[in-house]
């Protein structure tokens, strides 16, 4: 009883806050905030990411969740529906070039790509996926409802989860791209939509339609997966990201300068923080490799500087608080600029320690290879490289023509998991763990045979040819310099999208490109040809021959005239021929 | 409370009802910020509601009108709220609750079952159907949250005049007419209609005025069916007309946008996110915030016919659906190759006129329209709608059978047209076109004489009820809704029962007891060891071993080893 009562005069006290309003007895649960960091990249190009990050303080998965303040009630009511762990998705239009740009701080496969992990409650995990994929269709106005078992895969050594996770079945995860998408302004919309500032304030005023298509890579992604709430990591956060990345090609449209402004590339510029967001920064790449600092010059000098070893390197950013009136000091608006002193030479840039390509090869219509050529320009360090190739049930793969050769010797992978196609049922997934040697090329090469479709099967334009979708490469690439693990509340959003376990390498997730491949494609016409053809040699032949069969012959005698006669036979009497 | 027929009041950060659709199962009482009052097909409504049984919690929604009065115990039972300090508007006017039993009888209406991802309610779409001074206050989310519980509840109500039912008869013909051909209760209660108000002649022009069209809800279906960047006119023509129906009111959510190429972000358009209607590039018909809501792969006849007979897989989302009632007018245009009699979709396909027909009578049958318009642009247009035989649909075509239909605006900056003949004036008309014109459908007949338009632009009205003088140009592609706005403000005291306070109560005994980690995200070791596929169950070698040797000595018991030398 003695405890009892502190209880209820505890529940009466919440109660009676509560009547005035619930958000002076209980402190705001979801927080949210933006982040944009420009980053000149080595080619002259320059990359742009922005990342909006709510947090949400609540269990989502729990029925009953009602009241939203940031976090959209659409994906939220998802989570609860269909009992999501994690959900990825991404939209993206071009290729991230990692050997002239750099490793992406998140890179996206080309068109759709979208991988989930279900909670182990789930009974049929294929149901819920894909009708959650029929909803996220909907959500984002992409063409998602085309996942179907042909081309989903559950990966087994591939895409753990990014957020807190007990356990990992990959039986609850499942992983699909569309290689085929088109990324416009109709998913834009929608993504803006989910932001809480829309697109009326702070970073995302920037995001207007012609110029984030006008790029040379646009990618937008959502990340939902529950993350620490505090330092002692005992209960979950909900967290909600959703990047965007766009490269634009400052080099060729500034008539050979590197020079950007925030201006050139959206024209538009900053002119506030959003008012909901607690944090709203904007990061400048200053890091100069090797090169002396001088050699860059960004205005409105920055207030303060930010040092980090992000991806391995060390890297300085400005660093401008939108929330700190100080940064529009002097004019209403921010607009970044960035001038280069000297002329840097192009040819002189690192290049990344892992980069991949891909292509097709072969002649004809019936056979051909696959090649993935992974690089590893470290001077002295392995690394070991998980590679993940889905390939549509339409090329038949020969797997004994697998090959992987490292500097002209047979590289054996230390695990490899493969799983057959079946026609029009599920593709083909190869997943292998090949350690690449320092400084080495590695060559992992597969025959295939295409298969011939059903002529109701081919889309409508068969002759642009089938997308097979990119190959995955997760890598634990070793670092350049050793790096300090940082609290991940405090460091900059871009950062933390991987979760760091050692200090010696850090984890990259590469896309290589998606191919194009011919199949026989049938003339579409033709059945009509032969409709027609059919028709004519049917009346031709068929027609006259049964003239021929049902008609009788017989001879019929002349009838001529009495008359007519009478002289003929006078005619043929003078010639002496018996008459008729 | 004047002229209110029907005021829902929902409380709820996101959730929200709107026009006959209510977003939530059921809206919760737990969600208290902002009450957004509207009205909009009574009956439907509230019979959904009533069987999701909502209203077993006070405060959840609140109907009440000045007309009907609801009997007195669901008044009391139901409605009332239970808070005393709670200052309504006198119970008396609460709205007639329709019985279980007339809901299960109603209509053709479906409600789709509520796929947990309900789409929130767009801020375009609040913006493109309320008046300017009503999307101030209701601005989406940002403004929502911004203005969140502890300023209080903000507070706005529509009074909204009078609708009709769709099952009393106001709806056709006038309202004298409609009451009279009532029985006798009825009668008496449509005269307590009238004298309700402070005077019926005036009441009586503004329901005239209001009933003229008999719809309450707008929808359009739009559709491109070529591919390929040489049918670039073709996007254009949709997404001008796209554009004139978003502008004029429909919100995003009652329009299915099918658009068969991607024209805006082709590797061809030297503008990307752009598809211009006009060479001088003044107006982007694309825009900024379009929504397509199937495209490419998906535009087909079967999807096509499925989204207007509404036969959609129970997973599609709601931006995939036509969810037309019996009070929808229904905007269809379509565009494309044809020839007569058929229309190609993706050059690959054909829908004919027959097919057509049938599947508007199908809708017809389904009570997924009020009235139809239908507006086809392609070669032989005309032949498209000579087989429709559904009642009150009124179509038109760019071109008689036999004719083709024209381009129109070449440009040399992309190699192709730009838009055809016929939708260009059409979009020439409609942009002149604003909420409250009184433009009607003779207006329209005569956009693009032949002189213009070298083919021959054809009408068919002979299965409309109406005269096209009567008919507004936006009563179908116009969501004008009548709305009135008051000053007058309600206080309600939030239910502190219901209030979402469990958060706070099971806040502590959440927690779990172990720390959670992360997951590694290439742990080689791990992989390397995984557990091979469990293969089909086996006896361990030491049984078998142990079997042999077994078998073994029973032998050598039984015979002994000088019988060795037979064995071997």
């Amino acid at each position: 009883m003695a405890m009892a009562a502190p209880l209820v005069l505890h529940l009466l006290l919440a109660l009676l806050l509560g009547l005035g309003g619930q958000s002076r007895a209980e402190p705001e649960r979801d927080s949210l905030r933006e982040e944009l960091v420009l980053t000149p990249l080595p080619s002259g190009d320059v990359s742009a990411t922005f990342q909006f990050r709510t947090r949400w303080d609540s269990e989502l998965q729990r029925e009953g969740v009602s009241h939203y303040r940031l976090f959209p009630k659409v994906l939220g009511q998802l989570i609860s529906k269909y009992s999501v762990q994690e959900l990825h998705l991404s939209l993206t239009q071009g290729f991230w070039r990692t050997r002239f740009w750099g490793q992406p701080f998140l890179q996206a496969p080309a068109g759709a790509e979208l991988w989930v992990w279900f909670q182990n409650s789930v009974a049929d995990v294929d149901k819920s996926w894909k009708e959650l994929s029929n909803i996220l269709s909907g959500i984002f106005c992409a063409s998602l409802n085309f996942i179907d078992s042909t081309n989903t895969v559950t990966p087994t050594a591939s895409f753990k989860p990014l957020g807190l996770a007990n356990g990992t079945n990959h039986h609850f995860l499942r992983y699909a791209v569309l290689p085929r998408e088109v990324v416009c302004t109709e998913n834009l919309t929608p993504w803006k939509k989910l932001l809480p500032c829309s697109s009326k304030a702070g970073l995302s005023v920037l995001l207007k339609a012609e110029r984030l298509f006008h790029t040379s890579y646009h990618s937008q992604a959502v990340h939902i997966r529950p993350v620490c709430r505090d330092a002692h990591c005992v209960s979950v956060s909900w967290e909600l990201r959703q990047t965007l990345t766009v490269v634009f090609d400052a080099y060729t449209t500034g008539q050979g300068k590197k020079d950007w402004s925030l201006f050139r590339m959206f024209s538009r510029t900053i002119t506030e923080a959003c008012p909901l967001a607690s944090q709203s920064y904007v990061y400048v790449d200053i890091s100069r490799n090797g090169q002396e600092n001088e050699s860059l010059e960004v205005s409105p000098p920055p207030t303060s500087t930010y040092q980090a070893v992000i991806l391995g390197d060390r890297k300085t950013y400005a660093v401008y608080d939108l929330l700190n009136l100080a940064t529009f000091s002097g004019s209403r608006s921010l607009n970044l600029q960035l001038k280069w002193r000297q002329l840097q030479d192009i040819g002189s840039q690192l290049v990344p320690f892992l980069h991949a390509q891909r292509y097709v090869s072969g002649y004809g219509l019936q056979k051909g290879e696959l090649s993935t050529v992974l690089h590893n320009t470290h001077p002295y360090r392995a690394f070991p490289v998980l590679l993940l190739e889905t390939v549509p049930w339409y090329l038949r793969l020969y797997v004994h023509t697998l090959a992987i050769t490292t500097k002209g010797k047979e590289n054996k992978p230390s695990y490899i998991h493969y799983q057959p196609a079946q026609d029009r049922l599920r593709p083909h997934l190869l997943e292998m763990l090949i350690q690449l040697p320092a400084n080495s090329v590695t060559k992992v090469s597969i025959q295939f045979e295409r298969a011939l479709l059903k002529w109701t099967e081919y889309t409508p334009d068969p002759n642009h040819g089938f997308y097979v979708s990119p190959s995955v490469l997760s890598a634990l690439v070793p670092n350049l310099v050793g790096a300090k693990p940082a609290n991940w509340e405090e460091s900059p959003l871009f950062s933390t999208m991987f979760p760091t376990s050692d200090s010696s390498s850090y984890f990259v997730r590469l896309y290589t490109e998606p191919l194009l491949v011919n199949l026989p494609t049938p003339d579409f016409s033709m059945p009509y040809n032969v409709i027609c053809l059919t028709c004519t040699v049917v009346a031709v032949c068929y027609g006259s021959f049964y003239n021929l069969l049902t008609r009788t012959f017989h001879l019929e005698e002349p009838k001529r005239s009495r008359l007519v006669r009478w002289l003929a036979n006078i005619i043929r009497r003078i010639r002496g021929v018996p008459p008729v | 409370m004047g002229r209110v027929d029907l005021a829902v009041i929902f409380y709820g950060t996101s959730t929200y009802a709107w026009g006959t659709r209510v977003q939530d199962r059921c809206v919760k009482a737990a969600e208290v910020t902002q009450d957004i009052v509207l009205g909009l097909s009574a009956r439907t409504l509230a019979c959904h509601l009533l069987r999701l049984g909502c209203f077993t919690t006070p405060l959840h929604a609140l109907f009440w009108c000045s007309q009907d009065c609801l009997p007195d115990e669901v008044a009391s039972q139901r409605l009332q709220p239970k808070d005393a300090s709670c200052s309504l508007p006198p119970p008396g006017c609460l709205l007639e609750l329709p019985s279980p039993m007339e809901c299960i009888g109603h209509g053709g209406e479906q409600w789709p079952e509520s796929d947990g991802a309900e789409e929130e309610e767009k801020e375009a779409e609040l913006i493109g159907v309320w008046p300017a001074s009503v999307c101030s206050e209701f601005k989406g989310r940002p403004l929502m949250a911004a203005g969140s519980p502890d300023q209080g509840h903000h507070r706005t109500i529509l009074k909204v005049p009078p609708f009709p039912r769709p099952d009393s008869g106001y709806a056709q013909g006038g309202l004298t007419t409609g009451c009279a051909s009532k029985s006798p209760g009825s009668l008496s209660r449509c005269l307590a209609y009238l004298t309700s108000f402070p005077s019926p002649s005036v009441w009586q022009d503004q329901a005239e005025q209001l009933f003229k069209s008999g719809h309450t809800n707008n929808w359009a279906v739009l559709v491109c069916t070529s591919r390929f960047w040489f049918n670039y006119r073709h996007v254009a023509n949709t997404l001008s007309v796209y554009r004139s129906v978003k502008r004029l009111g429909i919100p995003d959510s009652h329009i299915v946008l099918m658009l068969a190429d991607d024209m805006a972000c082709n590797p061809r358009n030297p503008k990307p996110a752009t598809v211009f209607s006009h060479k001088n590039m003044e107006l982007n018909v694309y825009g900024d915030d379009v929504e397509v809501d199937y495209r490419s792969y998906e535009v087909t006849v079967e999807n096509f016919l499925r989204v207007l007979t509404g036969r959609v897989p129970p997973s599609a989302p709601r931006s995939k659906r036509l969810l037309s009632d019996d009070r929808s007018n229904v905007l269809i245009y379509m565009t494309g190759h044809g020839g007569n009699g058929f229309l190609k979709f993706q050059d690959s396909e054909e829908i004919t006129n027959v097919e057509l027909a049938d599947a508007f009578e199908q809708m017809w049958q389904k009570r997924r329209y009020h009235e139809m318009l239908f507006i086809i642009d392609t070669c032989q247009g005309a032949s498209m709608y000579e087989r429709f035989y559904s009642p009150n649909v009124m179509a038109l075509a760019s071109s008689q059978v036999g004719e083709d239909s024209l381009s129109h605006q070449p440009d040399l900056a992309i190699g192709v047209h730009l838009m055809d003949r016929y939708t260009f004036y059409v979009l020439e008309f409609l942009e002149e076109i604003h909420p409250a014109s009184q433009a009607n459908m003779n207006d329209l007949f005569q956009v693009c004489p032949k002189s213009l338009c070298v083919s021959t632009p054809g009408h068919r009205t002979d299965l409309f009820q109406r005269n096209p003088q009567n008919v507004l140009i936006t009563d179908f592609f116009g969501s004008v809704r009548k709305v009135e706005l008051t000053t007058e403000t309600v206080s309600l005291k939030p239910d502190l029962s219901s209030m979402g306070y469990s958060h706070l109560k099971c806040h502590e005994d959440e927690e779990l007891a172990e720390p959670l980690s992360y997951a590694a995200q290439l742990p080689v070791a791990q992989i390397i060891h995984q557990k091979p596929k469990p293969k089909e169950w086996h006896p361990p070698g030491g049984f078998i071993l142990g079997l042999w040797a077994l078998i073994l000595m029973v032998f050598f018991k039984t015979y002994g080893i000088k019988h060795m030398k037979y064995v071997f």
